[in-house]
This record gives structure tokens, sequence and C-alpha cells, in this order.
């Protein structure tokens, strides 16, 4: 089986504050792994370092997407190779239309890959049927990126920002955050629709909840800027009983 | 004085010695027209040292003598290339080069739409006040425009377009056009104004009245598009009546000085006034935006939003006085004014104004100055798009959230082709 992802003794600073000490993680292809840990353990930090975010720096190991070092890759660069990062919290754009947007970052992936780009007619067909999927008006293609969504439809529409543009390799960050239970379970049905053997996912999450909708092959407790706990889906279960603390050991072998 | 004497700059003396050959071919009454003259020379053309224009200097006028424009000159474009300039789907266009009429290149005029040259409109001081000399200077020498009457009740449906063109080097061109909506009346109007050949510097200098009946509703675009050594002043003059609504829209994508003024009064309660406007600059553009408005009477709204985007060694000014009366309660007000520096010698100049003298109001304002948003370019980046089709996504909607405030298609059309081509033109 292939590695998507090789994070190999990563470490990472963000304005000059070392937040990942050491982090080993691989993710191979047709997977999806998640990751726990409480807050301020670093799972939005690694989200944005996979992502290439600015003033987020690697100081010593490597990340390996598909066996190329994303070190050289720019965020945009990376995006077009096919990492997608579904944001926490997604940023509001206002004068520009969702279609417009969704249409340009499509494109942008199937013209680095070789692929005939999408025309408006397609464009359209493709975005209407999984809209409906994801339980989200055709309006929400000409309002602007996310200007007066709510919270839900805020996640929803990364989602199906991710459906279209169709990533092998999808970052959720916090993607059950500001859920409601109805919203979560029509989210998680769009993202379990775009499981197959060659997409890989890496679920942040800080509840066990998200887990029992989207359930991850492998789960990794990020704690203090390094995985202290790796497992199967039963791991999540055993941090709803016990909590983070006193995590330390590696279960990996369970 | 804070002003310089008329007799020291050249552009102002040449208009003087200019005046007594020219007034006879002028429309209107020459008394009038002579004491305009007068008005001017005594104030002289407005110094930095006036506060009304202490960010934008008209040193061009002295450096450069600016003489009125002879009315015919060669080189007219086709009709086809109006309607381009224009770029107003739909419209009626009345064409102006250097300032005179030019009926082959225009629509048959509807009715209630006069020429001033054929209509002997009298010169008044409207809208003349401190370092306002330069609609003095207009009055003396306005050749044409129009004038509408909207009669009572009635809502025109095609836009007017009105182009402006100017041409031939050290030409000054003065226009003035005069707007009339009776009660309930509806109007759209677009002032285009153009340079001829772009080599050569003009100077326009374009005054519009309006005055808008009760229940009344008028859109006035203006559109200063001239080429890179033009300069261009202009000046609005708006009165609204009881519950009469004007909607403005002021577009700077030319010139290398350009100044467009807004002054509105409520004549009467209710009214609403929502000025819009925008200054895309590069290069070493000066743009400025000037608006006053004064509420007088109770239960009138104010919305203003003003963007700018500055590259290169672009300066934009913005300067916004709201005043409200003692007795003008129920006042709603609300300005804005955001400037994106696209550049480390891009400037902005932003200077907001409230003179609130009434109790019981709702007036704000705030002004800002900065770069495009890190965390938008990176969401955009994350998606795929390249650093260079992130910013100009994220130019198109800066300009777009703007745009998308007007109703009126048409207008909103003519706009978003100048700020596109704008958009297009730019340098990565």
């Amino acid at each position: 089986m292939t590695n998507i992802l090789e994070i190999r003794n990563l470490h990472a600073t963000v304005h000059g504050k070392e937040i990942l000490k050491g982090v080993d993680l691989v993710l191979p292809a047709g997977e999806i792994h998640a990751i726990m840990g409480p807050n301020g353990s670093g799972k939005s930090t690694l989200s944005y370092v996979l992502a290439g975010r600015d003033g987020y720096e690697v100081t010593a190991g490597e990340i390996l997407y598909k066996g190329q070092d994303l070190a050289v890759m720019e965020a945009d660069e990376r995006a077009r190779a096919g990492i997608f990062l579904a944001f926490q919290y997604p940023v509001e754009i206002p004068g520009v239309a969702n279609s417009v947007f969704l249409k340009a970052a499509v494109n942008a992936g199937r013209k680095a890959r070789g692929e005939p780009e999408l025309d408006a007619m397609d464009f359209l067909k493709k975005s209407k049927a999984l809209l409906k999927t994801l339980d989200m008006d055709e309006k929400f293609l000409n309002r602007p990126v996310n200007v007066g969504f709510s919270g839900g439809e805020k996640k929803r529409n990364e989602i199906f920002h991710m459906a279209m543009i169709e990533p092998s390799l999808a970052i959720l960050d916090e993607t059950d955050s500001g859920l409601d239970i109805d919203a979560l379970k029509v989210v998680s049905a769009g993202v379990n629709a775009l499981r197959n053997e060659n997409r890989s996912m890496l679920v942040i999450t800080h509840y066990q909840r998200l887990l029992e909708h989207i359930v991850p092959d492998r789960i990794h407790v990020l704690a203090g800027g390094r995985i202290v706990s790796s497992g199967g889906k039963e791991l999540a279960l055993e941090l709803e009983q016990n909590g983070y603390a006193g995590l330390t050991g590696d279960k990996s072998a369970a | 004085m804070m002003t310089t004497p008329a007799t020291d700059n050249p552009t102002a003396r040449a208009h003087a010695e200019a005046f007594a050959g020219l007034v006879s071919s002028l429309p209107g009454d020459a008394t009038a027209r002579q004491d305009a003259l007068t008005r001017f020379k005594a104030a002289g053309l407005p110094t930095r040292r006036v506060e009304e224009w202490k960010f934008t200097g008209l040193d061009a006028l002295s450096r450069k003598v600016f003489a009125p424009a002879a009315p015919a000159i060669t080189g007219s474009p086709s009709r086809a290339q109006i309607e381009a300039i224009a770029g107003v789907p739909g419209a009626i266009h009345a064409v102006f080069i250097n300032g005179s009429f030019d009926a082959s290149l225009s629509d048959a005029l509807p009715a209630g739409v006069a020429l001033l040259s054929g209509a002997s409109v009298t010169p008044t001081a409207t809208g003349e006040g401190r370092g306002q000399s330069l609609i003095a200077l207009n009055a003396a020498f306005m050749r044409d425009g129009v004038v509408i009457d909207v009669a009572d009740g009635a809502r025109i449906e095609q836009p007017l377009a009105l182009v402006f063109l100017a041409g031939g080097d050290g030409a000054a061109v003065h226009t003035r056009n005069v707007v009339r909506l009776g009660s309930g009346a509806a109007l759209q109007v677009v002032e285009i104004h153009a340079s001829l050949n772009a080599a050569g510097a003009t100077f326009s200098n374009a005054v519009t009245e309006a005055v808008i009946g009760a229940g009344a509703r008028l859109t006035h675009a203006r559109i200063a598009a001239e080429g890179k050594s033009a300069l261009h002043h202009s000046h609005a003059a708006v009165s609204i009546g009881e519950g009469g609504e004007y909607v403005s829209f002021a577009l700077s994508v030319g010139g290398e000085l350009t100044r467009q003024e807004s002054d509105v009064r409520f004549a009467a309660p209710g009214g609403t006034a929502r000025l819009y406007g925008a200054y895309l600059g590069r290069g070493r553009q000066h743009m400025d935006h000037t608006t006053r408005v004064r509420h007088d009477h109770p239960g009138c709204a104010t919305e203003e939003l003003f963007k700018g985007a500055l590259d290169g060694e672009a300066h934009g000014v913005f300067q916004g006085l709201i005043h409200v009366a003692p007795h003008a309660i129920k006042t709603d007000a609300r300005q804005r004014n955001v400037n994106l520096l696209l550049s480390d010698r891009a400037v902005a100049d932003a200077k907001p104004e409230l003179e609130i003298l009434a109790d019981d109001v709702k007036c704000s304002h705030g002004a800002t100055v900065g770069d495009l948003d890190a965390d938008e370019i990176f969401y955009l980046r994350a998606r795929g798009l390249s650093p260079d089709a992130a910013r100009r996504l994220l130019l198109t909607g800066y300009v777009e959230d703007l745009i998308g405030r007007l109703d009126d298609a048409a207008i909103a059309a003519a706009i978003k082709a100048r700020t596109d081509a704008w958009l297009g033109e730019e340098q990565p």
C-alpha cells in the first residue's frame, strides 16, 4: 500500500514559538485518520503547516506527500497537487460569488493535472447535484463566499468545495465545531460519500462525537506538539471516558 | 487671502483673456457670464491652503496653459466607438465633443431633454462657495450640456448616457447639465468623461445641477476615465425634495488628476441620499472624492461608501462632510471610506467629518487604510488559486461589493466594464 502522507519528526514554529515538537505520522492511501487532542495541543497548527500557511515554519523534520517533499511547495501548489484544507473558520469574501471562486479553484487543479477545465454548464450541473446531497440551496452558488452564511452553512460549504475539488488528501480542521446534530449528520454523509481507495483524509477534532459518523481507520492523539498515542477507532471511546489527561504511552501495538 | 490671484495663474489668465472674444458664441446671458468671471477672478484658484483642497493641488493648471477649447476638432470617433466608450446597455446617447453637442453621434433626444445651448440657461452661483471658484469658471465658460425636465410622475426607463469627449493638448472644456425631476419622477443618468486622443493634456470642468422633486428618484453616475495626462474636475450640486432619493456613483479610473465633488442638500424631510464612489489609481494618478451632505430637515438618511484601490505611487483622497442642523432630528447618516494600498508608495488620505448639531440622530463614520486581507488570500490560495489570481479575485470582489449596491443594472454594467478593464490592465 502506498502512503499519501508521511510526516517525520516534524518540528514547527508559529511566529517564532515552537508548537510542533517532533510529530511522526503515516497516512496510507484510502485511509481516514483522526487527530484528537486537547486545546492548544497543535492540531490546527499541524493543519496549517500541511496547507502551507505563511508564518508556520518547519524547523526540523519533513513532510512527504505522495513521496514528494512539501517544503518546496507553496500553499497554492499544494492545493493544485491535491491537498485540501477544510477550514475551522471559513473566510468570508465579500463581492466574490461562491461559484466564481469555486470554479476558479476547480479549474486551477484540473489545469495543473493536465485535465480539461470544466465549462460553465458542466460546473453548474455538478454543483447542483452535490448541493442537493449536502442539503444546501442552489442560492449558495450566487451568494458571496461565506458572507451571511450561518456557522453550519459555512461548514457545509467547505465540504461542498471539497467534493467539487476532489482532493487526494483532505484535512478537515474541526469541521464538527459549531454544528448541530442534524448538520453533523449531513456533513458526515457528505464526507463519507467521498471516501475511496485513492483519497485519504485527516480528520482533526476535539470531540469523539464526529468519529461516530466519520469512522476513522486510525486515531492519533496529539498533545504537547507530539503524537502521544495511536490506536484503532476504539481509542476515541477510551478518550471519551478517561479524557486526555495522563496520555503518554503508545497504544499503536494494540 | 488663501487663494492664488487669478491673474497669477496662466490658465486663469488664458481664460480671462479669451472671454471677450468667446462670449458672443456662448449660449445664454452674457452679463451673467461676465458676473461669473468676475466672481472667479475675485476668488482665484483654490490652493492647498484652503482647507477643502489641503490634499489636492491644482499646480498642473500653472505648469501648463489650458485655454477654452475650440468646439470642433478632427478625428471624431464612430458611433460604434461611442457605444463602447459609454458601455451603458440600451442607453439614449448624447455626445459632446470638447463641450459641444454632436448630433451625428447622438441619439434623438426624447421629450424633456433639451440642450443647454438651446435652452438659454442663465448661469447662477449654484454650488459656489469656499474653494469652489472652478464652478464660477464653469458658469462663465460653459458651452453645452443637457437640460432635462422629467414631468411629475414620469419614469424614464431608458438610461441616459452623456458622453463627454475631450481632446487637443491644452484644451479646457466646461460643460454643465441641469436635471429637474418632478414629483414621483424617475431617471437614470450616466456621465462618461473620456479622452479623444490620450496623448494630449486636457482640463475638463463639469458641473451638474440636480433638483429632485418629492418622491422622485435620480440615479446619477459619473465615470472619469480620461487619458493619462488629463485633469478632471466635476461637481454635482443636488437638492432632494420630500421623500426623494438620490443615488450616486462616482468612479475615477483615468486622468492624471481627478477631483469629483458631490454637494447634496435635503430641501425637505424624509429624503434619502446614497453616495457611492470608487477610485482605482496607479502610476502617479491623483484621485480626490469630496462630498458634502447637509441635513437641514428631519428624517433624512444618508449612506456613503467610497472605496479606493491604489497601486504604484497613486494618491487617493476622500473628504466627506456630513452636517446635521439643530432641527434635523431623526437623521440617519452613515459614512464609510475604505482604502486598499497595493504598493508601498501609494498614499491614501481620508478626512471624514461629522458636524452634528441635533439630538436624536444616528450618525457614524469610519475610514480604513490597509492591504488585501492575508486570511482571505490564504483561503483562496489553499483552494489552488495562484497569488496573482487570488489577488485579482479579491480586488474584483472589493469593487463588486460596491457596484452590487446599485439597483440599476445598466449603470452597474457600465461601471463594471470600466473597473474590469482597470483590473485587467493590472501588472502582477
